[in-house]
């Protein structure tokens, strides 16, 4: 009887000690998927802080692509950083990002609803193949129409591919021109048909973690 | 008895003894698990802590336009270098060290790394300041969040330019004593005539008039093409409401607006017969047909392969059949251009005869020249056409300019030059302007497109030229 409890008695410490190592290496995140399984979305953009000034030309090599954010009168914008959020400033903002990275933006200043935010994310789908040293004044032009900003905020989930036009016989592609796409279509498949998707911009009632804005 | 006793006893204690050492073995076995394998020095990993609240700021890939004068911006690689110390300092505090160890490839993530990675595009050159590309896809400093993306190349879009210049579409043609026809948005040609042999004095060859230039025949010239970089955007929406997020799906998947869109293809109109009946309808269109005529992966059988398939061409046998149109089309009339290979014979000369007719060398570059041979009495103008700056914003002011030289050797007269505006360039009125006298005038072409038309008044003689200039506004 004592021989089959002392072995029940190592089997059950055995099997203990076990679980433990399973649960703590559980617990412990691998170190490859820990930016994509645990940060939010802007986490990312959020590592990378702004430089005021102009940007260099030899800053714009590589994966960089300078955008242009533009809005409705008032639009306020600021970009999540690595030392928190920018502070808000006047539209248009003028930034370079990394293509292919989501970045969270703060808008503020909406004409009508004022004190409420919004807190949108933007991420540049390609490079512009610009000549040498005219990547800066050749920014991707996001035009955020003020009723994006009011469909967000009614709770609405709105999403805007921008595309580089290829029409060079159309005069009447604009940066301000755009439609919406059919119920069930997709605005990037869409985009793709018209042109290069080179941006998208997405914005909806989405609150941002506690503590995450001051 | 007693020594019976303390056997038993003995026996307890070594089995308990037993016991706690298999515990402690499976503690010590349990605690090994959870312990990463020993990390190689060179694949060390710095990474962040994706808490917002200790937040870093070593590198810099957001680049903020402000205020700030240029000279205060301090080069994200420098502070990157320079933060590496306290980064290898502060550890322990607000910043997680996790030592990937052997993990490669390295995941499609920004992370800094101290050391290139294995499947990156960037090796280290004078240690680790310094980042140098070897496929040129980044630059110095977006080597750095990007270096562990192996293989990754930089999605690129463009260039995206409007050129004015050229002769697209239908070849234009002259028409009238002043008019050319087929002229598009963005053509550029020019129209002209010798002057008749007994008219001018100028000439030097009017002994020996070349027989390609006849004075009653009208010759074309086309510009080249200026292309500006001018990249215009545009977008479209998709807006998504919470209760409406999911499409009516139907049978196998499909969504109820792609059944209709079915339905619609499915009802082909021919002519001025509509085909009521649906199975008729469906074996109208080839593509249906075809595809209820046979089964999966079948060919059609009813379309034998010909035995001519393959073999002759259309353009082998118009060839065949007109073989004096051919030789025609073939026979140099004005000039020849030879490739000779300098290179090959160090020559750096050449004079090259062709039925006792010496040739001009007219270029020669990376050890190939081009030979013209010119025959007397003849008759070119040449247009060339220069945009006032390679780039271009919406909405900014673009100026073109289309220089004129009569490259013969004979007097040219009746020269038009039209140019149509691409639909993207809106003509600045009253901005055309010549140096030589000339008529200008504005018309809408056939393609509703502005077309800007010199008629000089005066005659070109050999070597002369001009220029025309006009403005626009790039949309």
């Amino acid at each position: 009887m004592l021989r089959v409890a002392t072995r029940v008695l190592a089997t059950a410490v055995f099997a203990l000690a076990t679980s433990m190592g399973f649960a703590r290496e559980a617990v412990e995140p691998n170190a490859v998927d820990s930016f994509a399984s645990v940060t939010p979305l802007g986490a990312i953009g959020a590592l990378q802080h702004p430089r005021p000034g102009s940007c260099p030309d030899d800053v714009l090599t590589g994966w960089i692509q300078p955008i242009d954010i533009r809005g409705p009168a008032g639009m306020e914008i600021a970009i999540e950083t690595a030392e928190g959020w920018s502070p808000l400033r006047r539209a248009p903002l003028r930034i370079g990002l990394v293509v292919g990275r989501a970045y969270r933006l703060r808008i503020g200043g909406i004409a009508g609803h004022e004190g409420r935010e919004l807190f949108p994310s933007v991420r540049v789908l390609a490079k512009l193949a610009a000549p040498p040293g005219m990547a800066w004044r050749f920014p991707v032009e996001i035009v955020i129409d003020e009723s994006d900003l009011t469909a967000a905020l009614a709770g609405s989930h709105v999403r805007r591919i921008v595309y580089a036009s290829c029409e060079s016989d159309r005069p009447d592609v604009l940066a301000s021109n755009w439609f919406d796409v059919r119920p069930g279509d997709d605005c990037l498949d869409v985009a793709s048909t018209l042109g290069d998707p080179v941006a998208e911009f997405i914005v909806g009632n989405r609150t941002p973690s506690p503590g995450s804005v001051p | 008895m007693t020594g019976l006793r303390n056997r038993r006893a003995t026996g307890r204690a070594i089995r308990w003894l037993r016991i706690a050492a298999i515990a402690v073995s499976s503690i010590i076995l349990a605690s090994c698990r959870a312990v990463t394998l020993p990390s190689i020095p060179s694949l060390v990993v710095l990474f962040e802590s994706s808490s917002l609240d200790a937040p870093l700021s070593d590198h810099t890939v957001a680049q903020l336009d402000a205020e700030v004068q240029p000279s205060g911006y301090v080069h994200p690689l420098e502070e990157i270098q320079a933060s590496i110390p306290d980064q290898q300092s502060k550890q322990s505090d607000t910043r997680q060290i996790h030592q990937a160890g052997l993990e490669v490839p390295c995941p499609p993530l920004p992370r800094l790394a101290r050391h290139p990675c294995s499947g990156g595009s960037c090796n280290s050159r004078g240690g680790s300041r310094a980042q140098v590309c070897q496929s040129g896809a980044c630059g110095t400093v977006a080597c750095l969040p990007v270096a562990c993306m192996p293989g990754a190349v930089v999605p690129m879009v463009g260039p995206y330019v409007v050129c004015d210049g050229g002769d697209a579409y239908a070849p234009a043609r002259p028409a009238g004593r002043f008019g050319i026809q087929n002229v598009t948005a963005g053509d550029t040609v020019a129209r002209y005539r010798p002057v008749s042999v007994g008219s001018t004095q100028s000439d030097p060859d009017e002994s020996q008039p070349a027989d390609e230039c006849d004075a009653e025949e009208v010759c074309l010239t086309v510009s080249n093409y200026a292309c500006v970089y001018a990249p215009r955007f545009a977008s479209v929406r998709e807006v998504s409401h919470p209760s409406e997020e999911a499409s009516p799906i139907g049978p196998k998947g499909l969504t109820l607006d792609t059944l209709a869109g079915a339905q619609v293809k499915r009802q082909p109109v021919w002519g001025s017969t509509q085909r009521i009946a649906l199975v008729a309808a469906r074996r109208a269109e080839p593509s249906l047909a075809v595809e209820e005529r046979l089964p999966a992966l079948a060919v059609d059988q009813n379309d034998l392969p010909h035995e001519s398939d393959g073999v002759e061409g259309p353009a082998a046998r118009v060839a065949d059949d007109q073989p004096m149109l051919a030789e025609r089309v073939d026979r140099p009339r004005i000039q020849v251009g030879f490739d000779v290979p300098f290179a090959w014979t160090c020559v750096t000369g050449a004079q090259v005869m062709v039925m006792g007719q010496a040739a001009e060398v007219i270029a020669a570059d990376r050890g190939t020249a081009t030979l013209r041979l010119e025959e007397p009495g003849r008759c070119e103008l040449t247009l060339c056409k220069r945009a006032g700056s390679d780039t271009a914003r919406v909405g900014e002011e673009l100026d073109f300019t289309i220089f004129l030289l009569n490259s013969g050797d004979r007097s040219l007269q009746d020269i038009v030059l039209v140019d149509a505006i691409p639909k993207r360039l809106q003509l600045i009125p009253k901005s055309a302007a010549s140096n030589l006298p000339a008529d200008i005038s504005t018309a809408t072409g056939d393609d509703g497109s502005v077309v800007l038309t010199w008629r000089l008044q005066k005659t070109l003689q050999p070597g002369e030229g001009g220029f025309v200039r006009f403005r626009t506004v790039v949309h």
